[in-house]
């Protein structure tokens, strides 16, 4: 169209270039995990093998506690999820639909705390649950992680409710409903489909965090989540050259997230690029 | 002597002062339980964080020594601070090329393409993205074992380098090596959100300056990168602030700052000072440096973002 | 939506319902250690049985991390979370640290409340008193190991050189590497070491020098710039730069055990690891090298049994626990499933206990001749000492890296150990 025929197969060259090695850890992931032990090393270079071997996932499965930790990562990301949506849905429409003294200030204080890189929050963080006793507890892991990043949620939302007609929401007032109602009765389902986006933005990267469910929850296996079991196995020595092994539980963790994103793809595509569009 | 007030007076009255006073707490009852959160553990830290770099401890001693603006002092002096410092930019720089204008390019590339195959390069190319982390990781200290059996090695052994290079010891390697692989988890997000924000030029706009004669590197130039440059901005933006959030996870897991805190940048390094060496003043005297640093920055942002977006307006 | 509510409404409570364990009147301790099911983790199991089964009532729970300082690391992390694991293995460099630091429960007060002192009676005093500081001992004397050198005997006959006279001294070292590179270009020489300093200062100490030295103002002052400290480390350096040494940390033993290194230079504690890891079948060790005539000084590896917890119920059943650990029984078990040298060494002539495993080990016995050449392992003292190890560290990477000469960075590194521990007071014996 705008460009020429020569220059359009070049640019798919390139593209095709950059996709395929870009997959390339993931295929090596998938392939190394699927030979068997003593030939993980054989041929680096072929990423796949025939024939599988299933030997390195029956190893994981048997030496790691993964239905546990599967639902540490379960109730982990499913509670901050759905936290944060419960808080942010509220805020954002309050910001948006209500005028009031403070809005601007607070809305910047909003704004404010996610400008705040997350090393700064550890220590103090790890100290208020410790005086709570909730080291180690799955509570302890969600209660912090539902105010960092919470102002992204409450950011985007807004955004979305602002961009809503204002006239149903007059007609709705003019009908009687309170502002509660208007909420969850007029906005929300309309916007449905912004707050589907905020949650699985929310839930990805929740699930695939690590330094804070290995600090708060790393001291006991009852409280491990999926990515801090992989990096305690591999950094425990019966599991340091087990590479297998290794690459089989790092597909275990990944697979929710992957599963997600291939079912919802265009949700989570959207969902990524509405957050940093709108910001 | 009290008259008796009728109850529907009593009733207009309470309205009356929901009307005026409740009314008002509304909207901050609707903001209150997310500001909580944020108040408590968001601005807690921070405050707490500043109180603590001016005291010398070790996070288990009840007491706290004051020691003032030692902290501070102590770190201006340390050279290896000014390494982690100049590491940071380094890190910085790599991402604008690999995260900013890598991206961009593709996604300029990509626009000539039918969207079912933009569909598919965007999939692809966000895969890794969607891996936690840590996990992706362990996939990179594989590649690069020290053996000459670690994939990078064997590669290089291929084209007759038979000595393996150990690239996550050695001082010269160690960095670029942990870079490389935090851009890469990076890198098919920023291809999205680019491809996203030139496909927000109104076609005709660029149909208009094809005919007008604008053809291929000019049309790019003169149509297409200015209505582009909100996005490429945020983009550089976003590089710049999360930059070394990034790379904090690949540094954790594959060298631990090292060698010789050659792969070392800020954000780790107050992880390091506060739960490695548990010197929790230090650390967060290191943060407030930071924390201003960061501030300013994200202010001129803002500053900046705002002009332009009125500009365009 | 509703299906994700719920599952993360499943999912919390049937977590909440995992964590919260009925009450037990079962005492439940940790047991913190670096022993994996390759080095010492089935004899944790194997005598934590053990115990059990004499103790009905106590329950402990092995809690294995990969190294000396993350241990450290995380039981601070742990103590400033309010809950201290109840029995560490804690390495020995870290003494001084633990002394200065953390809320340790002496063994003097230990052995006040619940007794047991009998069991230190074969203990050798030198041995028991190694945890002494400032008057109280801060741990119980557990492990003990010391470096040796073990190597390939294949792969020295396939490079020429004769398995049965290995070299002796850091000359011949670097001589049998080189004739090892031309002809299978391989590197000779594989050194363990990761997170902490005891393979730097085994090359140092044998070479005469001292991480720390007493001053004669009683505060201690780092001895890592030492012209002796110096040539240690560059020797090494140089190694890595010819090829005759491989730089891959705790790598290393990777290498090594699958036949890419002919030598390894580690703790004899690993001979039970390097045996069912090896992919080659004659495993030898000889005793660590000289520099040239100088008698070696070999830093004792290993850790001690320290005790954290608070609540009084945990603290006697962790002492009970580590009473069965120093027992006759308790250490035949763990010497012959690591390497550590015996607490009590008579038991290694008692044919009850050791005296058949030596005879059938004669890589144990390299390890018991050079005995007479172990010294404390140092620990850098206060609350910067974990900071001062981790400066010493980076210059021995630095070096090793090739960034600095090792004089460069061990001057750079004593100054900065200085900075951090200099004012620490010590008294008469140095490291």
């Amino acid at each position: 169209m705008i460009a020429s025929r020569s220059e359009i197969w070049l640019s798919r060259g390139v593209l095709i270039t950059v996709a395929v090695l870009n997959l390339m850890p993931l295929i090596y992931l998938v392939g190394i995990s699927f030979r068997a032990p003593q030939l993980v090393f054989v041929n680096p270079l072929f990423p796949l093998t025939v024939p599988l071997s299933f030997e390195n996932y029956r190893a994981v499965l048997s030496q790691m506690d993964i239905l546990r930790y599967l639902l540490n990562s379960i109730a982990f990301s499913g509670s901050v999820t759905v936290g944060q949506l419960l808080l942010a849905i509220p805020a954002a429409f309050s910001f948006t639909y209500f005028s009031f003294r403070f809005k601007n200030i607070l809305l910047g204080l909003v704004i404010l705390s996610l400008v705040v890189p997350f090393v700064v929050t550890y220590i103090p963080n790890y100290l208020l649950l410790a005086k709570w006793r909730l080291i180690n507890t799955i509570l302890g892991l969600i209660l912090p992680m539902l105010g960092i990043s919470l102002g992204f949620g409450i950011f985007l939302l807004r955004q979305h409710f602002m961009g809503f007609p204002r006239e149903i929401i007059e007609a709705a007032m003019i009908d009687g409903a309170n502002s509660w109602d208007i909420l969850w009765r007029v906005v929300l389902p309309a916007n449905l489909s912004p707050v589907v986006a905020v949650g699985i933005y929310v839930m990805i990267n929740t699930w695939n965090q690590f330094i804070w469910p290995l600090l708060v929850g790393g001291g006991h296996p009852r409280s491990y989540t999926l990515t801090v079991a992989v990096q305690i196995f591999y950094t425990s020595p019966e599991g340091s050259d087990y590479w297998g092994a290794i690459m089989a539980a790092s597909v275990l963790a990944s697979l929710p997230t992957v599963i997600v994103f291939l079912l919802m793809r265009r949700k989570v595509l959207a969902s990524f690029v509405e957050g940093a569009l709108r910001g | 002597m009290a008259t008796r007030i009728p109850s529907a007076k009593i009733l207009t009255a309470c309205r009356a002062w929901y009307n005026t006073y409740l009314k008002k707490l509304v909207p901050y009852l609707y903001i209150a339980p997310a500001l909580n959160f944020i108040i408590i553990f968001v601005f807690y830290p921070l405050a707490r964080t500043f109180q603590i770099s001016f005291y010398e401890w070790n996070i288990i001693r009840d007491r706290q020594n004051y020691v003032g603006l030692e902290n501070y002092i102590r770190l201006f002096f340390d050279p290896n601070f000014r390494q982690i410092l100049v590491q940071s930019l380094i890190y910085l720089l790599i991402s604008v090329f690999a995260v900013v204008a890598l991206p961009i390019l593709l996604a300029l590339l990509a626009l000539q393409l039918t969207d079912k195959e933009i569909d598919l390069y965007q999939s692809l190319m966000f895969f890794p993205t969607v891996i936690p982390t840590s996990v992706a990781a362990l996939v990179w200290v594989w590649f690069y074992l020290p053996t000459r059996t670690g994939l990078f090695n064997a590669l290089l052994h291929l084209f007759g380098v038979t000595q393996p290079v150990q690239w996550l010891t050695n001082s010269a390697t160690a960095l670029p090596a942990v870079a490389l692989v935090s851009n890469w988890k990076v890198m098919g997000f920023h291809f999205l959100i680019a491809l996203a924000g030139l496909k927000a030029i109104p076609r005709d706009c660029l149909e208009a300056a094809y005919i007008d004669g604008a053809h291929g590197w000019s049309l790019i130039r003169h149509v297409i990168l200015p209505l582009f440059a909100p996005t490429g901005l945020f983009i550089l933006v976003i590089t710049l602030l999360q930059g070394l959030e990034y790379v904090f996870v690949p540094i954790r897991v594959m060298t631990l700052g090292g060698p010789a805190n050659a792969s070392n940048n800020l954000m780790y390094a107050i992880y390091q000072e506060g739960f490695q060496f548990f010197r929790a003043g230090y650390a967060s005297a290191m943060s407030v440096v930071m924390i201003t640093l960061f501030g300013g920055f994200a202010y001129l942002q803002y500053r900046l973002l705002d002009r332009r977006v009125n500009y365009d307006r | 939506m509703k299906l994700r509510l719920l599952l993360s409404l499943c999912g919390l409570v049937s977590v909440f319902s995992i964590s919260t364990a009925a009450a037990q009147e079962k005492i439940t301790i940790e047991y913190w250690n670096i022993n994996t099911s390759t080095f010492g983790g089935p004899q944790v199991d194997a005598l934590i049985a053990s115990f059990e089964a004499k103790n009905p009532n106590i329950n402990v729970e092995s809690r294995p991390k990969d190294r000396y300082d993350t241990l450290v690391q995380d039981a601070q992390t742990a103590i400033a979370g309010g809950n201290p694991p109840d029995i560490v293995q804690i390495g020995w460099p870290y003494l001084r640290y633990t002394s200065a630091t953390l809320p340790y429960i002496s063994i003097e007060s230990l052995v006040e409340k619940y007794g047991g002192a009998e069991a230190f009676a074969d203990i050798p005093k030198n041995i028991f008193d190694l945890t002494l500081v400032n008057g109280e001992h801060v741990g119980l004397a557990y492990s003990l190991s010391n470096a040796v050198v073990y190597y390939n005997p294949e792969l020295f006959r396939k490079a020429g050189l004769d398995p049965d006279n290995p070299p002796r001294t850091i000359q011949e070292w670097t001589e049998a590497a080189a004739v090892f590179k031309k002809a299978l270009n391989l590197p000779l020489i594989a050194i363990d070491y990761s997170g902490d300093n005891w393979a730097i200062e085994n090359l140092i100490a044998s070479n005469g020098g001292n991480l720390l030295i007493c001053e004669a103002d009683g505060t201690f002052a780092a001895g890592v710039s030492s012209p002796e400290a110096v040539e240690a480390l560059q020797t090494w350096a140089d190694w890595v730069a010819k090829g005759y040494a491989v730089n891959a940390l705790d790598q290393a033993r990777t290498v090594f055990w699958t036949g890419q290194a002919g030598a390894l230079f580690w703790s004899i504690a690993g001979r039970g690891a390097i045996t069912s890891n090896k992919t080659f079948d004659e495993l030898r060790a000889t005793t660590y090298p000289q520099f040239g005539d100088k008698p070696t000084r070999l830093p004792t590896g290993g850790n001690m049994l320290v005790f954290f917890a608070s609540d009084p119920a945990r603290q006697e059943a962790a002492w009970r626990f580590a009473l069965h650990l120093v027992s006759p029984e308790g250490i035949t078990e763990w010497t012959k499933g690591t390497g550590y040298i015996p607490l009590i060494p008579k038991l290694a002539e008692d044919p009850k206990y050791l005296a058949s495993f030596y005879a059938e080990n004669p890589i144990q016995r390299v390890a018991t001749r050079q005995i007479e050449n172990m010294i404390v392992w140092t620990s850098f003292p206060g609350e910067n000492g974990l900071a001062a190890g981790a400066a010493l560290f980076r210059a021995v990477q630095a070096a090793l890296g090739g960034q600095l000469t090792a004089g460069a960075a061990l001057s750079a590194a004593a100054k900065e150990i200085n900075d951090l521990i200099g004012n620490e007071p010590c008294s008469g014996t140095s490291r």
